[in-house]
């Protein structure tokens, strides 16, 4: 991963979780509360991704989040009042930036009208001119003109030399230069600059300065010491200099010189002027001054005036030198360094901040009780991913250890025993512990789905309520991202056909509003998340016909109740009506639920007539430990996933038949099902009878079914996956490999690829 | 030399970490201006650069608290600005910020400013 899509990664990461935030927050708006820290928070998030979306140039969230940054904060500061259709407009935007966040990472272009109306609204309500530019990702630095002259009258900051009788012969120079550039000798940059007090306040560095324009040409630093006291009464926070800079290069602009002041616009007067020089100036002073003639001299100076400062600056010059022979005007850039080195606020850093600041200190404090008092940190996913791990390997080894110890060892070995004991019991807990580092709590999925219900409600006109039960139930980071569109289909099929509407209700004897439970539990080594309402139920004779309508059922195919209701996963069932204009992708239920089996999931569904449906998702704890049922198969271990398999049975008590292709299949409760034998599909030999040998009746893509044939069933396990791309390549039907406490490694099969081989497809 | 990087933004600070740290200094990182705070007590830095808008407690008022204390007086603050309105800008420069650096910066441009500001 290059750098940038390292940065890209994190901003996309940032992004979901501000998403997940701003729905939350409206959510929460939306009911009512109006409480000025929820308005902070969502003017920041979006702001935040505008932010970063200006870093990685994608130009059309920049714009769109602008102008929805701005709307939010007239509407923080009151200039715009949140009435619901405003808070329908950002709910909706929302979802617009989630489209452009989206469309970024995906490296697509939208449409370059996409959300045009939202825009024209943000525009109309903050009363945005359309064609005024987004100012903020320029330096809007102006250069200020501003007067040599000092009008405090404390500081007589008039310099010795540019004010003289030339002023006015300097001008006409000026203005003979400005029409015949370049005809006459050489120019040079004259800036004249004095601090103010404040300059040192933000810690600005008139040396810095200097330093800074010393990068743009040669410059010469001549620092007027006016008023420099006696050395008793000297101030070291006192401002007792102004500076005159020479800059001898022809090529730099004035903005150029400006933008090195920049920060000190306003803490300072300072004047940028071009000169004139007839001949190059050398480092004498009296020559260079006489030279002078500054384009933007804006100071009038009555002569008389001139002549009291001169001479009062010259008494000055007259005691320093006395006091300190400092009488030298001109420094170089080091000696200056040197000389004002002692005088601004130097940095005395020993003093502990917590001394200093108590009621900031208290202030501070309160913040952070307000705030939640969980600490964290970021760390890249694939740190903790090495953790999980290496932690696999320990479990492993440790299991490994373990089988080795027969009762002879035991007995010699107690201590070792002992040992063994306390490391198995140490691996489980860092096991635990590890797997809590990924675990994240299922709200941020829950979080979304109150605007579903509300959306579906008034889409369907329904009166619809949505309860969540043990939204900090916390499973696995990965499967987390997996559940969005699974949920967004359970809740859609029970909005949709769960839930009846309000005159049916009534006419049940129900009340008018439905219910929709969307809960959360971990069971044992499994999360359980289920949707439940209190609707009509199934109604399992549509089902059905539509299913033999659209070959899904065969005409004479007797099902169960349970079969049927199940048929509601099935593919080219509910491609229909199930593909949802909610999640907008087009995706029907059968690939989300094929999706969730791929991690290791499943899915029910229990439904009972008039009172309602249950659909039930069963996710594994966590991705990389497996739930198996380990088999034996030619001349090797295989692991087949438990969350697939229907069943077991003998051989010789499985009814085999053959298609009319000539393939051998299965025929169980009325339905045939495809058989492959292991061993053949993949190349291997048995010795096994095949009367001795075992079906393992799994569950592939979309609730079809496959009977597997193997030699042997050994038992149920945990395992570590490995990814097998990673350390060998892929193989159609094997979905990776784990290594067993014995230290033999055994395949995991893919029973949904197994099925996907083109041996397969032509026997199809 | 060390930085101290304020701002509640992981893409801001993990971009301002690479370009820092390419440079040669050393970061240390804080979410919001309180753990600013908390990182300025275990530590000394030559340069801080801080967001201003942050949840718990935002880039005007840390400056504040920097400032407060006698030894962070000539402490250079770079305020991280894309503010259009130049308004924050300004309240940041009020609070005692020694200037600014324009989001999206690059990485010159932010080496550069931090040269302006320190020795």
């Amino acid at each position: 991963m290059s750098e940038l899509d390292e940065f890209k990664a994190t901003y996309f990461e940032e992004c979901s979780e501000l998403l997940g935030d701003l729905e939350e927050e409206f959510a929460a708006i939306e009911e009512g509360d109006r409480d000025t820290e929820r308005l902070n928070a969502v003017f920041r998030a979006i702001h935040s991704i505008k932010g970063g979306a200006g870093a990685f140039g994608f130009n059309q969230l920049v714009e769109f989040a602008h102008s929805f940054e701005t709307l939010l904060d007239f509407v923080r500061d009151g200039r715009v009042e949140l009435t619901d259709d405003v808070v329908t407009l950002c709910i909706r935007s929302i979802d617009l930036v989630a489209d452009f966040v989206g469309a970024a990472r995906d490296g697509e272009e939208l449409a370059s009208d996409f959300g045009e109306e939202e825009l024209a609204r943000f525009k109309l309500l903050s009363g945005e001119d359309e064609e005024e530019p987004m100012e903020e990702f320029d330096i809007d630095f102006t250069p200020v003109m501003v007067n040599v002259g000092d009008d405090d009258g404390e500081l007589p900051a008039v310099p010795t030399s540019d004010i003289n009788d030339e002023t006015l012969a300097g001008e006409d120079e000026n203005d003979s230069f400005e029409q015949a550039p370049l005809a006459e000798g050489h120019r040079y940059w004259k800036v004249d600059f004095t601090p103010h007090y404040e300059l040192y306040e933000r810690a600005n560095d008139p040396l810095l300065l200097f330093r800074e324009l010393g990068t743009l040409g040669e410059v010469e630093v001549k620092a007027h010491l006016v008023k420099t006291p006696k050395l008793k009464e000297f101030d070291p926070f006192g401002i007792y200099c102004k500076w005159e800079i020479v800059l001898r290069n022809e090529d730099v602009s004035k903005e150029d010189i400006a933008e090195v002041f920049e920060f000190v616009e306003g803490d300072c007067e300072l004047s940028i002027s071009q000169v004139m020089a007839e001949a190059d100036i050398d480092s004498d002073l009296v020559g260079f001054e006489e030279d002078m003639a500054p384009e933007a001299q804006t100071l009038e100076t009555q002569p008389d005036q001139q002549q009291e400062l001169q001479q009062e600056l010259q008494q000055d010059l007259q005691h320093k030198a006395e006091e300190e022979a400092a009488d030298e005007s001109m420094l170089s850039l080091a000696d200056l360094a040197a000389e004002i080195e002692p005088a601004p606020a130097p940095p005395v850093r020993e003093e502990n901040l917590v001394e200093e600041n108590k009621p900031e200190q208290e202030k501070a404090k309160k913040a952070a009780a307000k705030a939640p008092a969980v600490q964290s940190i970021r760390v890249d996913l694939d740190k903790v991913d090495r953790v999980v791990n290496m932690v696999g390997e320990l479990v492993i080894t440790q299991s490994m250890l373990n089988q080795q110890m027969d009762d002879k060892i035991k007995a010699q070995y107690q201590e070792l025993v002992r040992g063994v004991e306390v490391l198995a019991q140490t691996t489980r807990g860092l096991q635990d512990a590890v797997m809590a580092i990924r675990a994240q709590p299922v709200k941020s999925v829950f979080s979304r789905m109150p605007r579903l219900v509300r959306e579906l409600a008034k889409k369907t006109d329904k009166k619809i309520r949505l309860e969540m039960v043990g939204e900090y139930t916390e499973i696995d980071k990965t499967i987390i991202e997996q559940l969005s569109d699974p949920l967004t289909h359970m809740i859609r099929n029970s909005a949709d056909h769960g839930v009846e509407t309000p005159e049916k209700r009534l006419a049940a004897g129900k009340s008018e509003t439905g219910t929709i439970q969307l809960s959360a539990e971990q069971a044992g080594g499994n999360i359980i998340i289920a949707v439940e309402d209190d609707g009509a139920g199934i109604n399992r004779e549509r089902v059905l016909n539509l299913a033999r309508e659209r070959g899904v059922v065969g005409p004479d195919q007797q099902l169960s109740d349970e079969q049927i209701d199940e048929l509601v996963f099935a593919p080219g069932f509910s491609t229909a009506d199930g593909v949802s204009d909610i999640s907008g992708r087009g995706v029907g239920m059968d690939v989300v639920i094929s999706n969730i089996k791929k991690i290791g999931g499943s899915v029910h569904v229990r439904s009972k007539p008039g009172k309602g449906t249950r659909m039930i998702l069963r996710l594994p704890l966590t991705l990389a430990v497996l739930d198996v049922m380990l088999v034996e198969a030619g001349d090797g271990p295989y692991v087949i996933p438990l969350s697939s398999i229907v069943e077991t049975m003998q051989c010789d008590r499985a009814d085999f038949g053959f298609a009319p292709s000539g393939r051998r299949v299965l025929q169980i409760r009325g339905e045939y099902v495809q058989v492959i034998d292991l061993v053949t599909r993949f190349e291997m030999t048995t010795k096994v009878p095949d009367n001795k040998r075992f079906v393992v009746l799994c569950e592939g893509e979309g609730s079809t079914k496959v009977a597997l044939i193997v030699d042997e069933i050994i038992g149920q396990q945990q395992v570590v996956i490995k990814s097998l791309e990673e350390n060998f390549e892929r193989i159609d039907g094997i979905a990776g490999g784990t290594i067993l406490g014995n230290g033999e490694v055994a395949l995991i099969v893919d029973v949904a690829g197994l099925k996907q081989t083109p041996e397969q497809q032509s026997a199809a | 030399m060390r930085v101290l990087t304020v701002d509640d933004s992981p893409t801001i600070l993990s971009m301002l970490d690479h370009a820092l740290k390419e440079a040669g200094f050393e970061v240390v990182q804080a979410e919001d201006g309180q753990k600013g705070l908390d990182a300025m007590k275990e530590g000394e830095f030559d340069v801080v650069i801080t967001d201003i808008n942050m949840p718990v407690m935002d880039g005007i008022e840390f400056i504040k608290n920097v400032r407060a204390s006698k030894a962070n007086q000539s402490l250079p603050i770079l305020i991280l600005t894309t503010e259009s309105s130049q308004e924050k800008r300004d309240q940041g420069r009020a609070a005692g910020g020694t200037g600014w650096i324009v989001k999206p910066f690059d990485p010159a441009k932010l080496i550069s400013v931090i040269h302006r500001v320190v020795y």
